[in-house]
């Protein structure tokens, strides 16, 4: 195990054990327990994911929790309503680093078909009050497009990149277009102020930095 | 009883050049009644005690004046009265009939919160969908949202832990034993996201009040904003499970109001969508309510035959979930033989199936137990509530609207209502098992005598301007009675669509059947209700 004196990866002053982080990662990355937490539509989608069709367990993310407390993930599966904003920050605070957010479906990356311009009752967007880590567009997307999300965030997880807001959008192949809400202005995708990332090849968790010293 | 007896047994109360016959055909009411606010508590009296059930009471603003209509229905005999009260918003007063009707509690709540509408002598009149700190009234012409949504959260969380607290500190009793209980929004057997405050007496409930509009998300308001046929992919958001049914309800509101009429074809691929509809939902429902009951083993099954029909659905519409299928006069596109194919196939697997379950489920001595006596709905409080759907006719009350007001053409097919008599949870769930056979019933009569020909009729009009008007439709979801009343004002915009949704008074009725029973029956009973959450908040 090799010592660096470098205090942004642990957090403990001048000391960074970064190997038995990359192992932390890769266990966190491999058994993500995502809270039981449904707001609309896409929460039978994300039923259906771990259901007997699609059978999330594969990935190592089925287990589904009800506390918050025992859980890592949190997948925001549906349109965020002003009354339910601050529940979901609570839940969000409640949950022990480090953790995870998926934002599944449009409602809950930008409003969904329920964006209007003077909508009053959601939250467009629910990357305004927690940081999300994937983005999965859809309406709802396809179990396979939630599978794939999370498949995703085991990557970044695993590249040491996950938990800090920087989003990724996931794009399925058969990825359902969300249709166009009337008299909606912003096309459907990320706002200007959204700090987007992509993981590139070269952040692949035998490339990182760290690896090679 | 018709609608003469309904005008001379109000005669004492409104003169009868107030009642006026409507055409059933394009409106959906046999009688419309015109009157005044200082009426509506003795009319509500009188239809109570002729055994009317309240089903709808909407809001809506007419620039200067607000309307309330308050829709009354029999469960025996279909007889659809609408009252009907304009006011001017300086007399901004109505009279409160939730003594009355128990259900007018939350409809007077609802259009306090998105009118502003003053109800006098209302026992609880707070807002019901929006949070207790907003300061408008959002269905209102005019009406700008204007808010920065974090600014918003903030603030919201602060006044939310004030309400939360003020509801806890409702007067105790003496007793020790009694607390509060808060269950939800976020708990795994609420079905979404449903807050419900009970009041404990140790293991007993004394009081229940369901909080609800955690998922409120202004699918009334929305209709507005756009034209008639951009307001179609909606429905099938509001109840989730039944998207091809909530489809039909609003199709066919419009096409009630224009006169269009439907091909023969087309009428037979909207009975075979909505009732596989109808299963996914009960398989659904099934695989849920026993998980609810901690068996998990029926979910995966149901999930799996479940699957089959969202497959099928994926043919003919391309989407899994919400569907926008339906049109104005037809449909979107043709059944492919392909579906029809698949569908003859899947009738068969799922009987065989559906035998495997009732073994593995029905006669298990646990489940009877959870389910027996717990939570029984009565007649009378049926009627009070306006519950409908599989919870009324498991209380001995048959009546279906397919049957009632037959839409479509079920009335050709050969199926009959199952009823039950218990009116608890575990007849709930008899009548559901039963309801999925008799939709196979409907469905392989369907499949067999399908004609071809055109799936949409050509003359529809995909944009238009009705005349003024106002109109009802109902159709029978998986939950219940689901309807929408609509008014046109003239524009290819709806002036107001308000929706009556199943769960809306299913879940009313909680706060009356929990009362006395255990905590752990809260879930069972919630469950046999089958709650969709966005179905309550729209």
């Amino acid at each position: 195990m090799a010592l660096e004196k470098d205090s942004s990866k642990s957090g403990i002053p001048g000391f960074s054990f970064f190997k038995l982080d990359k192992l932390f990662n890769l266990a966190r990355a491999n058994s993500l327990w995502p809270l039981t937490f449904g707001l609309h539509c896409c929460a039978i989608e994300m039923m259906a994911a771990s259901a007997s069709r699609y059978d999330l367990d594969r990935f190592g993310a089925g287990v589904f929790r009800a506390s918050p407390r025992q859980a890592d993930l949190m997948i925001i599966a549906g349109t965020v309503s002003r009354k339910m904003a601050p529940r979901i920050k609570i839940l969000y605070d409640q949950m022990p680093a480090p953790k995870y957010v998926i934002a599944m479906g449009g409602c809950a990356m930008w409003g969904g078909p329920f964006q209007y311009e003077g909508q009053y009752a959601i939250l467009e967007g629910v990357d305004r009050i927690i940081p999300v880590d994937v983005h999965i567009p859809g309406c709802p997307p396809r179990p396979e497009a939630l599978i794939e999300g999370i498949l995703l965030l085991e990557r970044k997880i695993k590249a040491g990149v996950a938990g800090k807001g920087d989003v990724v959008f996931a794009v399925p192949e058969s990825g359902t277009p969300a249709p166009t809400p009337p008299g909606a202005e912003k096309p459907a995708g990320p706002r200007p102020d959204q700090n987007i990332q992509t993981i590139s090849d070269s952040e692949k968790p035998n490339d990182t930095p760290e690896n090679k010293s | 009883m018709n609608s003469e007896d309904v005008k001379s047994g109000l005669g004492s109360i409104v003169p009868p050049e107030h009642c006026v016959m409507s055409e059933y055909v394009k409106t959906g009411f046999h009688l419309e009644v015109n009157t005044t606010f200082d009426k509506i508590q003795a009319i509500a009296q009188h239809f109570l005690s002729k055994e009317f059930f309240l089903e709808n009471v909407a809001g809506a603003d007419l620039g200067e004046n607000f309307q309330v209509t308050y829709q009354f229905n029999h469960f025996e005999t279909t007889l659809r009265v609408l009252i009907r009260i304009q006011s001017s918003w300086n007399q901004n007063s109505v009279p409160s009939i939730s003594q009355i009707y128990k259900v007018a509690n939350w409809y007077e709540r609802e259009m306090f919160d998105m009118y502003g509408i003053q109800i006098e002598n209302h026992p609880n009149l707070k807002r019901l969908l929006l949070p207790e700190y907003c300061d408008f009234h959002p269905l209102r012409k005019g009406f700008k949202f204007e808010g920065d949504s974090v600014e918003d959260v903030n603030r919201s969380w602060e006044l939310e832990k004030k309400a939360y607290t003020d509801m806890s500190q409702k007067e105790l009793s003496g007793n020790l034993q009694e607390y509060f209980v808060n269950m939800g929004p976020q708990h795994p057997s609420t079905h979404g996201v449903l807050r419900l405050l009970l009041r404990m007496d140790g293991e007993i409930i004394k009081d229940l009040e369901p909080v609800v509009g955690y998922a409120h998300r202004a699918d009334e308001k929305t209709a507005e904003n756009g034209n008639y046929l951009q307001w179609t992919p909606y429905p099938s958001r509001v109840d989730y499970l039944a998207g091809m049914i909530y489809n039909w309800g609003y199709v066919g509101t419009v096409e009630r109001a224009l006169g269009i009429t439907n091909t023969e074809r087309g009428e037979y691929i909207r009975i075979i969508v909505s009732e596989l509809q109808r299963l996914a939902s009960h398989l659904m429902w099934y695989g849920a309510f026993l998980m609810d009951l901690g068996s998990f083993t029926p979910f995966l099954y149901c999930f799996q035959d479940r699957e089959e029909i969202l497959n099928m659905f994926e043919m003919a519409d391309g989407s899994r979930l919400t569907y926008n299928y339906f049109r104005f006069g037809g449909l979107e596109r043709d059944l492919s033989p392909e579906f029809l194919d698949r569908a003859r196939k899947f009738l068969p697997m799922l009987r065989s199936h559906l035998k495997d379950y009732e073994k593995l489920v029905e006669k298990n001595i646990i489940f009877q137990k959870r389910t027996k006596d717990v939570g029984v709905i009565t007649k009378e409080q049926a009627i009070s509530y306006g519950v409908t759907g599989p919870p009324l006719r498991a209380s001995g009350v048959n009546y279906d609207v397919r049957k009632a007001e037959p839409y479509g053409i079920f009335n050709e097919f050969n199926w009959d209502v199952p009823t039950a008599t218990d009116g608890d949870a575990y007849a709930r769930f008899q009548v559901r098992v039963q309801e999925m056979w008799q939709s196979i019933r409907i469905l392989e009569q369907a499949l067999a005598k399908i004609p071809e020909g055109p799936h949409n009729n050509p003359e529809a009009p995909k944009r238009f301007k009705p005349e003024q008007s106002e109109t009802y439709f109902c159709v029978e979801s998986p939950r219940g009675q689901m309807g929408i009343y609509l008014i046109n004002d003239g524009t290819d915009k709806p002036a107001r669509v308000k929706m009556r949704t199943p769960c809306y008074s299913n879940l009313n009725v909680m706060e009356e059947i929990c009362r006395d029973n255990f905590l752990a029956d809260v879930v069972c009973i919630m469950g046999s209700l089958d709650i969709v959450v966005p179905d309550v908040d729209r």
